[in-house]
């Protein structure tokens, strides 16, 4: 008996192993991302014939269709849009599924009260439709519906998370709010370098020597040269400190902070951030509490505490509101967009990415439009528009080469090569992550790992 | 500039423009009294000592002859330490459509223009990072200041720039829709270009701004000097900002005046005291005024002081003094008759008359009364009105500060008090 219980169970962990999900659309998939798709089909098989509610969070939507596209290949799926609650009510009240074996249910990106209270107030009925329900949502439509529908949330038979492809989130260009430099190309900017080293020599007030420095320190990281950046970033904190100018200490503080961050030492950017925070409180600096504000913000949401990057954020940007400082009311805007679109909410990340453009076309700030283009890029990627995604990372890339900004070149150029790879350009995309690569090298980044990775997955594809 | 025999020559030197030649110094300015100097020769040590790139608020009722002390100014600075620029924004700019974002629009362009007429080779760099700047903001093109040679006119670059600015709504709506956020920028490239001219002339800078306090509407005024007067602080060069007073009659100047070194005040010299005796020596002030620019047998003493008791302002009294001068000669007199004078303030007086409302003219009474010119809240600005148009009159003197009507509204006064 029990060797023919073995043989079963052999013959089962086969079938599974069997049942490994392939098709369009998750050849990149992450290896976690696997493992739960397997779990959802496994879910949706023992659950044949009967009621089910399985949510599965995916915040692309191109990435969700890939999903449904292999599950399709698996299942007899009906899949079932939804924009608003009598969509799921006529639905499942119907009975009419075509003989489907799952339902395939994809969710708006915003929770609106008439579906809450659909999914609150009609559950049973995923359960009494006879066939397995699959709901795909984003997370932050998830995050609303464990608050307003909580019934619903309760009445769940599983739940998952998958993460995404596994390409281009590491890439995202973020946006420093510390730099009120605005310049309209690389030359422009190295002339301003040769005007601040032309008054370095020339003026003797060390209270505007920190000021040269500060800006000399800020054109250096923007040229990525994080050598001469730190340099000029210690002596302007040697000087302020020498004349008691807490002000030039708070703001070379930052700047160090940012050049930690963009050689990958977060602990050390955290640090250098909440000290310069601390003077900007006591100085009652509301500038430097947003901008330090702001990038503690960066911090905490890489670390993945979207909830703190949020009110951080927000507090960051109530204060740029406060002083009418557009610029960083345009950075936080931004980032908030982002945590948006990495929360699913695709649908305000456009909006605050929109806001954000617009005023950042107002202040002239080529550098903000060119990362605000770069993330509209990404969003249209998420959607699964790719011309569009390939038009905004063109017109990025142009103003970031303009402008001389290497950390954005190699940002903007990683994200174009995933696209060319998704979209079969392999010869395209390697040539771009290399450019990615050997730029990212230069900056003593550490995004130059990821760009190796994708630089030799390429390479042995287009070896196959 | 000889004194005048006949009232034609008479009328001719009784000129209200600003004293500006030195021959016109030399002949006609006069000297002010003892106890109530001009403060200039003491803003001139200040200049020349202080180590510091100071901010100066040169304060005085409209009419008291500010810009010839500024030019005074101007002829005392040592050239051979610095270089002074000093212009008046009804020259450059429009008035009554004025904007701080133009106002350091200017500037820049000022001391720019300055550096390229005195031929002072600047940085490359800075000079082109200038040029595409200005460009950039005011959205003209290098063919718009080449053409202006190709018609035979020219104009640097700084003269065009300034020309549209002054006359064109257009460009100054370009101007501050592209300064809106990018203030701090003008401001950053005004401070390159003051650095690289004092380096490159070997000299410091000094900018006297004049007719500041000429701005047409008290809330036009405010909005330049309350709301951007830390921008006014930031250029770093001396500075010396006419300021209009009536504006500090705000509780608000409290706050604005710890921002600059010093507001330097050019006093009103009262010739009726408080107590409503007269004030000899002041009135030696205004005779010497007078007596610099005509011969004595043109006016007999006691007409000219009916005009000076009924006027008691330096630019009205030597406007009453022209009106009474081409009255005379009008009715072929051989001197300036009391008639004359009389005919003279009559016409001014109606003037004020007319234009007064019945709110004005209660709080002028009052004015009178308690030698005091407050508002009674924050929203009240009928005062403050009064003194910008200077029908009410701020003196400083030994028994401190005090306001009155101005005197040559007076007879105004009691005919209003007898009609209530």
């Amino acid at each position: 008996m029990e060797d023919a219980r073995l043989e079963d169970a052999k013959a089962e962990a086969a079938g599974i192993e069997d049942a490994r999900v392939e098709g369009p659309g998750l050849e990149e998939a992450r290896a976690e991302d696997l493992e739960e798709i397997d779990t959802i089909i496994a879910e949706l098989e023992v659950s044949g014939g009967r009621g089910n509610l399985i949510l599965c969070v995916v915040n692309a939507p191109a990435y969700r269709d890939g999903i449904i596209r292999a599950l399709s290949g698996r299942f007899e799926a009906k899949v079932i849009p939804v924009e608003e609650g009598e969509d799921v009510i006529q639905s499942l009240k119907s009975g009419d599924f075509g003989g489907a074996e799952v339902l395939i249910w994809t969710m708006p990106e915003k929770l609106t009260e008439d579906l809450a209270d659909a999914l609150n107030n009609f559950r049973e009925l995923f359960y009494d439709a006879g066939v397995p329900s699959l709901v795909f949502s984003s997370q932050s439509f998830l995050d609303d519906v464990i608050r307003r529908a909580p019934d619903f949330w309760r009445y769940r038979g599983n739940y998952h998370e998958l993460k995404g492809l596994d390409r281009g989130v590491a890439f995202e260009a973020i946006e420093a709010l510390s730099t009120s430099l605005h310049y309209q190309s690389e030359a422009d900017l190295l002339r301003r370098k040769r005007i601040n080293e032309h008054l370095l020599e020339k003026v003797k007030d060390e209270k505007e020597i920190t000021k040269i420095l500060d800006e000399l320190a800020q054109i250096s990281y923007l040229l990525g040269d994080y050598d001469k950046a730190s340099n000029y970033s210690k002596q302007e904190l040697k000087i302020s400190t020498e004349i008691s100018y807490k002000e030039g200490v708070a703001k070379s503080l930052h700047q160090l902070g940012r050049l930690a961050q963009a050689t990958g030492d977060l602990g050390e950017a955290r640090r250098l951030y909440g000290d310069s925070l601390k003077i900007a409180q006591d100085l009652g600096d509301k500038s430097g509490i947003s901008r330090s504000l702001h990038h503690l913000g960066i911090l905490v949401q890489d670390a993945g505490d979207i909830a703190e990057a949020r009110r951080l954020y927000g507090d960051s940007l109530k204060i740029a509101q406060d002083l009418g400082d557009k610029g960083g009311v345009a950075s936080s805007l931004h980032h908030l967009g982002m945590l948006a679109q990495n929360t699913g909410d695709l649908a305000d990340a456009r909006r605050l990415y929109g806001e954000s453009l617009k005023i950042k076309q107002e202040l002239g700030d080529k550098s903000g439009v060119e990362k605000s283009l770069h993330q509209m890029g990404m969003l249209a990627q998420k959607t699964g528009d790719m011309s569009e995604a390939r038009r905004l990372y063109g017109e990025s890339l142009k103003i970031a080469q303009e402008l001389g900004d290497k950390a954005s070149v190699a940002i903007t150029s990683a994200q174009t090569a995933f696209l060319e790879e998704h979209e079969g350009n392999l010869e395209k995309a390697l040539d771009l992550i290399r450019q990615a690569e050997t730029l990212f090298q230069g900056l003593g980044s550490p995004m130059a790992i990821k760009a190796r990775m994708g630089r030799e997955r390429l390479e042995k594809k287009i070896a196959k | 500039m000889p004194k005048a025999k006949s009232l034609k020559e008479a009328y001719n030197n009784l000129v209200i423009e600003p004293l500006e030649s030195e021959e016109e110094f030399r002949d006609f300015y006069v000297e002010r009294p003892a106890r109530a100097p001009s403060p200039i020769e003491e803003l001139r040590d200040r200049i020349d000592i202080s180590e510091r790139k100071e901010k100066y608020l040169f304060l005085g009722f409209r009419g008291l002859e500010k810009s010839t002390e500024l030019n005074r100014l101007l002829n005392m600075i040592d050239p051979d330490r610095f270089l002074v620029v000093s212009y008046s924004i009804r020259d450059q700019l429009n008035i009554s459509d004025f904007d701080f974002r133009d106002f350091f629009v200017s500037m820049a362009l000022m001391i720019y223009d300055r550096a390229e007429v005195d031929g002072v080779k600047l940085n490359r760099d800075i000079e082109e990072d200038f040029k595409d700047f200005v460009k950039r903001i005011t959205k003209v093109e290098e063919e718009e200041v080449t053409g202006t040679r190709a018609a035979g006119i020219s104009l640097t670059l700084a003269k065009v720039l300034l020309l549209k600015l002054g006359r064109e709504a257009k460009t100054r709506d370009i101007v501050r829709k592209e300064l809106e956020m990018q203030i701090s920028d003008l401001i950053q490239r005004l401070n390159w270009l003051i650095v690289n001219v004092e380096d490159k002339t070997k000299k410091k800078l000094v900018v006297i701004v004049d007719d500041l306090d000429k701005l047409t509407r008290v809330e036009q005024a405010e909005e330049f000097f309350y709301k951007n007067y830390e921008l006014l602080t930031q250029p770093s060069c001396f500075a010396v900002y006419t300021f209009p007073i009536p504006l500090t009659f705000n509780p608000y100047f409290e706050n604005v005046r710890p921002a600059f070194d010093d507001a330097i005040i050019l006093p009103q010299l009262p010739v009726i005291n408080k107590d409503g005796g007269r004030n000899e020596t002041n009135l030696g002030f205004y005779r010497s005024v007078v007596r610099n620019r005509m011969e004595h047998h043109l006016i007999d003493d006691a007409v000219l002081d009916e005009a000076i008791l009924s006027t008691g302002k330096l630019s009205e009294f030597v406007s009453i003094m022209r009106d009474a001068t081409i009255k005379a000669y009008r009715n072929k007199r051989e001197r300036i008759v009391k008639e004359d004078v009389e005919s003279a303030l009559e016409k001014l007086r109606r003037t004020y008359d007319r234009t007064l409302t019945e709110a004005h003219k209660r709080r002028a009474m009052e004015i009178h009364e308690s030698k005091e010119a407050r508002d009674l809240d924050k929203d009240d600005g009928i005062s403050r009105e009064l003194l910008f148009s200077l029908t009410a009159v701020e003196y400083e003197d030994e028994n401190g500060r005090w306001c009155d009507v101005d005197p040559l509204l007076l007879p105004l006064v009691e005919k209003w008090k007898m009609r209530d």
